[in-house]
């Protein structure tokens, strides 16, 4: 999965019926700090993401097991809002 | 899934069944500037696409073999939807140049000016988050868990 | 799909049981104005198509489907010959 940032979202009215119901979000991949990426990538949302939030995507066909997306022609799905990005960092060598 | 530009289609006489009526069109991925987001591609049509329209690209086998009505075919690229709008959240304060930042209209990914390198479009308004990767937007709370003495001892 | 010619073929006499029957072909992916895009990948054909046709090829899992039930151990699979290409880097001009 990524850590991604919603940054916008695509209207298409015109699209394959089974795209409708469900935003498409646009979504910039970020470190585990929270730095912006290069690239981007557009996202069916399952869990109400709102704008500027920080998101995990899952792509793939496991894109399809995300809630209601099953017969959905999505290979790119946001399912999780993050709240916090815990990192470790531990010295080099584990010495004290 | 991508936003793609249709630059143009393919005849293709012996083929894998699945891809009979079907059109193969010749699709552009683009970054969010309208620039050429690497090499031109080939994607079956599933919306009736024509050259020149902005579209959804999906990039996944299943999506794309059920797009077009094919199941269990050797199809990983269609075409899904047309394009109408790129909204972008603009709330980023002083940091781009002012071009277009919040709307990514369709004069935006205009590709007139482009030559056939995929060279930048005059008319491209510029990054809206930075070229540097720097954070513009409000961080989530990122917490560094200090360095951690061994505790074996 | 991907855009490419194919420049040879592969000889290997020995091989996995299940690529045993296929013919394998070294395609140049290539842009739609002719250039090379990245390295020549090798792929299994189910059109018959020879050397110096311009083609394209599935990759992924999708390119076993053609040959299904036999499970043939491919990633990329040329999937049609292509007669002529028409393109315009500055459609959607307004």
């Amino acid at each position: 999965m990524i850590l991604a940032r919603v940054v916008g979202n695509v209207v298409a009215t015109r699209k394959d019926p089974r795209l409708e119901g469900k935003k498409l979000l646009i979504l910039r991949p970020v470190s585990p700090e929270g730095t912006l990426e290069s690239g981007y990538v557009i996202a069916i949302d399952t869990v109400g993401a709102g704008s500027r939030e920080m998101v995990i995507a899952v792509s793939g066909s496991s894109a399809r097991m995300a809630e209601g997306c099953k017969d959905r022609p999505v290979d790119l799905a946001i399912i999780g809002i993050v709240d916090t990005v815990h990192i470790d960092k531990q010295p080099p060598g584990g010495g004290s | 899934m991508l936003i793609a530009r249709v630059i143009g289609e393919v005849v293709t006489t012996r083929k894998h069944a699945s891809h009979e009526g079907r059109k193969a069109l010749v699709v552009q991925p683009l970054n969010l500037d309208g620039t050429n987001r690497g090499d031109a591609v080939i994607a079956l049509d599933a919306v009736d696409a024509g050259i020149g329209d902005r579209v959804l690209l999906v990039m996944e086998g299943y999506s794309a073999m059920t797009s077009v009505g094919r199941p269990e075919s050797p199809i990983d690229m269609a075409v899904v939807g047309f394009i109408d709008d790129v909204r972008f959240d603009d709330d980023v304060s002083a940091g781009s140049s002012g071009t277009d930042a919040g709307n990514l209209s369709d004069s935006s990914l205009n590709r007139g000016s482009l030559g056939s390198d995929g060279g930048v479009a005059a008319s491209a308004p510029a990054d809206p988050f930075g070229s540097s990767g720097e954070l513009l937007l409000p961080g989530v709370p990122v917490k560094k868990k200090p360095n951690r003495k061994s505790n074996s001892e | 799909m991907y855009l490419g010619r194919v420049t040879g073929c592969v000889w290997a006499t020995a091989r996995d049981e299940n690529l045993r029957a296929q013919k394998l072909l070294i395609v140049q992916p290539l842009t739609p104005e002719g250039s090379p895009t990245s390295k020549s990948v090798v792929c299994t054909d189910c059109t018959g198509a020879g050397t110096g046709e311009l083609v394209y090829y599935t990759r992924g899992k999708e390119a076993s489907f053609p040959f299904l039930p036999d499970e043939v151990p491919t990633e990329a699979t040329i999937v049609a010959i292509i007669d002529s290409i028409t393109f315009d880097r500055n459609a959607g001009a307004s």
